[in-house]
C-alpha cells in the first residue's frame, strides 16, 4: 500500500466507519420470536382487564359482603344489634376511593425521588441535577393540579400504595422529558407521569403469581349468637344446662388448606378445605346407682335439688341416658354396671353416693369456604378484608361421660344437621417472606347461618372468632 | 401513508388486530435498534417488549406530527439507553488494541455483513456502545447525547473517537483474520 493511499485511508477513516456502520445497521431488519408480541399481547390483555376490573371492584366486595350479610339475617330470621357493626365492616371497602388520592401523591413522590437519587448516583454535573429536579417538580406540580378525569381516577386507584417505581421506567419518562421539551406539553408530561405508575402496575401485573396454596390454623373461641333453647326445669328430662348457661365451650383448634386465586392484583377468590369442631362441656351429671337400676342427676350428690330421672320407670329397662343439652338431645348409651366399682350401692338412691362425670359434646365439620379477599394495602407488609360463605359438612358427632380425662360412656347428639352453611368476615395482615412465600394472620369471624340442629326446639346457632395463622406458597 | 395514519387511529382505539398490524410492520427494524443497543438477544427482546408496551400506551398521545417511526424509535432507543445506564457504573477502560495505527483494507469493507458489525459494537463498553449507536447511525448531535446521558460535549466527542479506534481495530482484526480464513 503505498504512502498516499495510507494518509488517505487516515483522513477518512472517522466517516468511513461511521458510514460503514450505518450503512450496514442503520435499516437493519430482524424479524424478532414470536413469543415476543405473545408476551405484549398478554400484557396488553391484562391493562385492558385491569381498567375494566376497577369499576367492578369496589362494588362487588361490597355486593358480596352484603350478600353474605342479608343472608345470614334472613337465615337467622332476626335483625340484631350485631346488624349495625355488620355494615360498618362493609365501610371500608367503600371508603375506598379516598385512599388512593394519597397513594397517588406518594408514588409520584417516589417517581420524583428516585430520580434524584439516580441523578446524583451516576455523577451528573450540578446545573443538569437543578434541571432534572426542577423537572421532576413540576410533574408533581402538574399532576395534583390537573383535573381528576376518570381515566386519571382509575389510575390512581391502580397505583400501589407506596411501591417503588422502578428506576427504569422513572428515567424513561425523564428521558422523553428531557427529549422533547416542546414535543410534550406541561399536561402531557404530567399524563406521562401517571403512566409510568399504571406501567408498572402492569410489569408487575405480568410477574404475579395467579395461584397461592397454603395452610392455616386457629384456636377457635366460640359464642352463641341466638339459641332458643328452653331450660325448662319442670321438663322431666335432665336439662343440663340452666337459663344462667353453665356450660362451657371447649377452645379447640381449626385448620386446614386454603386455594387462592388471584383475579387480579388486589382481588382475589379463595377456597379450600377446613376442619373444625363445634365442642362443648355442658355441664356435670351425676350417676347413681340404686340395685341394678341407675339414675342420674345434675349435681351427682344433691338429689335434692337436682332433677333425677329414672328413664327406665314405667319402661322396660332402658340403659340410654337422655339429657337436653343446647346442642340437641344427648343420647348416651351407658355401659352395664357403669361406676359400680366406684360407687357403694345401696337400696336407696337418696344415700347412694354417686360419681360426676363430664359430659363432652362434639361435633366436627368438613368446611368449604368460598371467600373473596381484597386487599387494602399491598405491600410486602399487606392488610386485606375477606369475607363470604362457607358450606359445612357434618363429619363427626359425638358426647361422652368423661371422669379424669378417661371416657366412661359414648353417645352422640340427636337430630344434627348433615349440611349447614355459615358466613365469614375478617381482616388479615400478610408478610411476605420471599416473592413465594407468605405468613399471614386472619382474624376471622363465622357466624352460624341456620341452626346446627333441625329439631326445631333447639336452635343452636352459635358463632366463632378464630385467629387463623398460615403460611402459603404462590405459583 | 393514508393507510398508516388510519392504522394509528385504531391503535389509538386499542383494536387489538390494529396493534398486531403496526407490530408485524415495525418490529423487524426496531428489534434492530434493539439489537445494536443490548449486550444480547435476550435484552434487545426486553427492550422491544417493553419498548412496545410503551408505545400502545402512549399511541394517544402521537398527534402526527413530525415521523411516526422516528416516535417510536425514540421510546425505543429511550428504554435501551436505560437498559445501558446501569451497566455504565460498571465500564472499564477497553484494552488498547495492538493493532493501533494500522490502516483498513477497501476489500474488508464489503466482507463485512451486518452481524460482524453488530458483534464488534457489541463489544464496545456500555458508554462507547451508546454514543456510537447515537452519533454514528442514529444521527444524534453531541449536545443531544450530551443530555441524554448526563455527560458534557467534551466527553462525548472523546468517547465517540475512542469507539470509532476500537471500531477500526476491529475491522482491521477481521480483515486480518479474514485473510487467513482466505488463504
Amino acid at each position: 500500500m503505498s504512502l498516499d493511499i495510507l494518509e488517505k485511508n487516515m483522513q477518512n477513516s472517522e466517516n468511513k466507519i461511521d458510514g460503514l456502520f450505518r450503512d450496514k445497521l442503520h435499516d437493519h431488519k430482524v424479524v424478532p420470536p414470536p413469543a415476543v408480541w405473545d408476551n405484549i399481547a398478554g400484557a396488553l390483555d391484562g391493562t385492558k382487564r385491569k381498567k375494566r376490573m376497577v369499576f367492578v371492584w369496589g362494588i362487588s366486595l361490597a355486593a358480596s359482603l352484603l350478600l353474605a350479610f342479608l343472608a345470614g339475617w334472613y337465615f337467622s330470621g332476626q335483625i340484631s344489634p350485631r346488624g349495625a357493626m355488620q355494615s360498618e365492616q362493609i365501610t371500608p371497602a367503600s371508603n375506598n376511593p379516598v385512599q388512593p388520592a394519597t397513594a397517588q401523591q406518594s408514588s409520584v413522590r417516589s417517581i420524583a425521588s428516585n430520580e434524584s437519587e439516580k441523578i446524583s448516583a451516576s455523577a451528573y454535573s450540578v446545573s443538569n441535577k437543578e434541571r432534572s429536579s426542577k423537572i421532576a417538580s413540576s410533574t408533581t406540580a402538574g399532576s395534583t393540579s390537573i383535573a381528576p378525569s376518570r381515566e386519571n381516577f382509575l389510575i390512581r386507584l391502580l397505583s400501589p400504595l407506596t411501591t417503588s417505581v422502578k428506576s427504569n421506567h422513572a428515567n424513561d419518562f425523564r428521558l422523553i422529558a428531557m427529549n422533547d421539551d416542546s414535543f410534550f406539553s406541561e399536561a402531557d408530561r404530567a399524563i406521562i407521569a401517571s403512566n409510568v405508575g399504571s406501567k408498572e402496575e402492569l410489569v408487575k401485573s405480568e410477574n404475579h403469581s395467579k395461584w397461592s396454596v397454603g395452610v392455616q390454623a386457629s384456636p377457635v373461641y366460640r359464642f352463641d349468637q341466638a339459641s332458643s333453647f328452653n331450660a325448662d326445669n319442670s321438663d322431666p328430662m335432665l336439662t343440663l344446662e340452666s337459663a344462667g348457661g353453665s356450660s362451657k365451650y371447649i377452645t379447640n383448634v381449626a385448620g386446614g388448606v386454603k386455594v387462592e386465586y388471584n383475579t387480579g392484583s388486589r382481588l382475589s377468590v379463595q377456597s379450600g378445605v377446613n376442619y373444625g369442631e363445634v365442642a362443648q362441656n355442658p355441664g356435670r351429671v351425676g350417676v347413681s346407682f340404686v340395685g341394678q337400676d341407675w339414675f342420674y342427676n345434675k349435681t351427682g350428690t344433691d338429689d335434692s335439688k337436682g332433677l333425677v330421672s329414672t328413664p327406665n320407670e314405667g319402661n322396660s329397662l332402658s340403659n340410654n341416658m337422655i339429657l337436653k343439652t343446647q346442642m340437641g338431645l344427648a343420647n348416651i348409651e351407658m355401659p352395664e354396671g357403669v361406676g359400680l366399682a366406684a360407687v357403694n350401692v345401696t337400696n336407696n338412691y337418696t344415700s347412694a353416693v354417686a360419681r360426676n362425670y363430664d359430659m363432652e359434646q362434639q361435633a366436627g365439620y368438613l368446611e368449604i369456604p368460598l371467600l373473596v379477599r381484597y386487599k387494602i394495602i399491598d405491600k410486602r407488609l399487606g392488610f386485606l378484608l375477606l369475607g363470604g360463605l362457607n358450606t359445612n359438612f357434618l363429619m363427626s358427632n359425638n358426647v361422652s361421660l368423661v371422669d379424669n380425662n378417661q371416657v366412661i360412656a359414648n353417645g352422640k347428639i340427636e337430630g344434627l344437621n348433615p349440611l349447614t352453611f355459615s358466613s365469614s368476615v375478617g381482616m388479615g395482615i400478610n408478610y411476605a417472606i420471599t416473592n413465594r412465600f407468605n405468613l399471614s394472620v386472619e382474624p376471622t369471624m363465622k357466624i352460624q347461618l341456620n341452626s346446627l340442629n333441625k329439631q326445631t326446639s333447639y336452635n343452636s346457632k352459635p358463632y366463632t372468632v378464630g385467629i387463623f395463622t398460615g403460611v402459603s406458597y404462590q405459583f | 401513508m393514508e393507510n398508516l395514519d388510519q392504522l394509528i387511529n385504531d391503535c389509538k382505539a386499542g383494536k387489538r388486530t390494529a396493534q398486531a398490524q403496526l407490530y408485524e410492520l415495525f418490529a423487524p427494524k426496531l428489534f434492530g435498534v434493539c439489537l445494536r443497543y443490548s449486550r444480547d438477544e435476550t435484552e434487545a427482546e426486553d427492550t422491544l417488549h417493553e419498548g412496545f408496551i410503551t408505545i400502545f400506551n402512549k399511541i394517544g398521545q402521537f398527534s402526527f406530527k413530525g415521523s411516526f417511526e422516528g416516535w417510536m424509535k425514540r421510546i425505543v432507543v429511550n428504554i435501551s439507553l436505560e437498559k445501558c445506564r446501569t451497566r455504565f457504573r460498571m465500564t472499564t477502560v477497553e484494552d488498547i488494541s495492538i493493532y493501533e495505527s494500522s490502516s483498513i483494507n477497501e476489500d474488508v469493507y464489503a466482507e463485512l455483513n451486518a452481524n460482524h458489525l453488530l458483534g464488534m459494537i457489541r463489544s464496545l463498553s456500555p458508554r462507547y456502545q451508546a454514543v456510537f449507536n447515537l452519533y454514528a447511525i442514529d444521527g444524534y448531535t453531541h449536545k443531544e447525547i450530551a443530555e441524554i446521558l448526563g455527560i458534557d460535549e467534551g466527553t462525548s466527542k472523546s468517547n465517540l473517537s475512542r469507539a470509532r479506534k476500537i471500531l477500526q481495530d476491529k475491522i482491521i482484526e477481521f480483515g486480518y483474520i479474514g485473510k487467513e480464513y482466505a488463504e
